[in-house]
């Protein structure tokens, strides 16, 4: 069967909110065929919520390595045709996957489906919310993030995983190089999924920081760089 | 209007910015917008970025290129407005200026009218991730208050 789907969802310290990530999955109108929860070295009770998902979950654990690092090892277990991937405190609309299956399967010649995401804040943040209500960052938009990819195995082979030595913008790099591998992408541009902001977002605590920073410009200057060549031919 | 006397600094609050080859590249980091500053304004964006007066500015570009005290103070003081209006830098009252004087290089550089191109194709990208600093802001002085 051509249309086996792996969802991978990389945890770290994400007992509060995985449940409901993984009762997003469970509940889709197109079920994966696989998840895969890959436990980036939690020290709370990560393990123990997950357990109660054994029976439609395959559980992993590594030492902490980041984000980008558990993906990559979900990706190296997934068996899928196709790659999906949860954050464990964000939400799948019911028909996140059927609808960006459909949208893969009536393009052949695309090889990522990315939907549109929007943002929502936990209750401890309600006045963050309020003060960001009418802001483009509280609106729908298009999300170069893995929560609203539907990936082709395949394209994994073109592109390479994710880049485990960037501290941001790892998702970023990867569309960045999707694009230069002249990967085909469709854009559902459909709310099928939903990005919670709570204290422990980890790109909150790193913008500051210079490492983050660079990241950025690394990213920022490989694209001029490709923008250039392709001027000049 | 910028004058003479004000000191010109980077906005490092919203500023990434790196000198690469001559050529400055800068990312507004509230709005995705990213932005080059080849040859003579790289220079100027490395000057930019030690709080110096526009004067020293000036009178450091006319020593270290083959231009003009005129051209280099029309064309610092144009960049100066441009970097202004996209919140790359900020712009305050020169208390202090360094006094230092620049020293004449030997054999003055060929000049480049300074340009900032602006490319905005990476905005929709650097939405979410990582997220706009004005919400990283509040979060911190939110945390602050609560302490």
């Amino acid at each position: 069967m051509h249309t086996s789907i792996s969802c991978v969802v990389p945890v770290y310290n994400g007992a509060r909110f995985i449940a409901e990530a993984l009762d997003s999955i469970l509940v889709q109108s197109l079920p994966p065929t696989e998840i895969i929860v890959v436990d980036d070295g939690s020290s709370d009770a990560t393990a123990e919520v997950v357990k109660r998902y054994a029976r439609h979950v395959t559980y992993v654990r590594q030492d902490n390595a980041g984000p980008a690092s558990a993906r990559n090892h979900g990706i190296a277990l997934a068996s899928g045709h196709f790659l999906a991937f949860l954050d464990a405190d964000d939400l799948w609309h019911k028909d996140k996957l059927a609808r960006q299956l459909m949208a893969l399967e009536s393009n052949s010649r695309a090889g990522i489906c990315i939907s549109h995401v929007q943002n929502f804040w936990v209750e401890e943040l309600a006045h963050e919310r309020e003060r960001m209500r009418d802001q483009a960052f509280a609106q729908p938009m298009p999300g170069y993030v893995c929560q609203c990819l539907l990936a082709r195995r395949t394209v994994f082979d073109d592109v390479g995983k994710f880049d485990e030595s960037k501290r941001v913008g790892e998702d970023v790099d990867w569309f960045m190089r999707a694009e230069r591998a002249g990967i085909l992408k469709v854009v559902v541009a459909e709310l099928l999924v939903y990005r919670r902001i709570h204290e422990q977002n980890m790109s909150y605590e790193l913008f500051h920081s210079q490492k983050a920073r660079g990241d950025m410009l690394d990213l920022v200057i490989s694209n001029l760089h490709n923008r250039r060549i392709q001027q000049n031919r | 209007m910028i004058s003479l006397s004000q000191i010109i600094c980077a906005n490092e609050q919203q500023v990434a910015a790196k000198v690469m080859d001559g050529e400055a590249i800068l990312i507004n980091l509230s709005t995705g917008a990213y932005y080059s500053i080849p040859s003579t304004g790289g220079f100027i964006w490395s000057l930019i970025e030690k709080k110096l007066t526009v004067d020293e500015i000036v009178r450091a570009v006319a020593a270290h290129y083959n231009v003009t005290r005129e051209q280099a103070e029309v064309d610092v003081l144009r960049l100066g407005e441009e970097l202004r209006a996209e919140g790359l830098v900020t712009v305050s009252a020169g208390a202090t200026a360094s006094g230092v004087s620049p020293q004449p290089v030997c054999s003055p550089l060929p000049y480049q009218v300074p340009t900032l191109e602006k490319f905005t194709d990476m905005a929709e990208m650097f939405a979410l991730d990582p997220p706009l600093p004005g919400l990283a802001n509040t979060y911190q002085d939110k945390r602050g208050s609560a302490a």
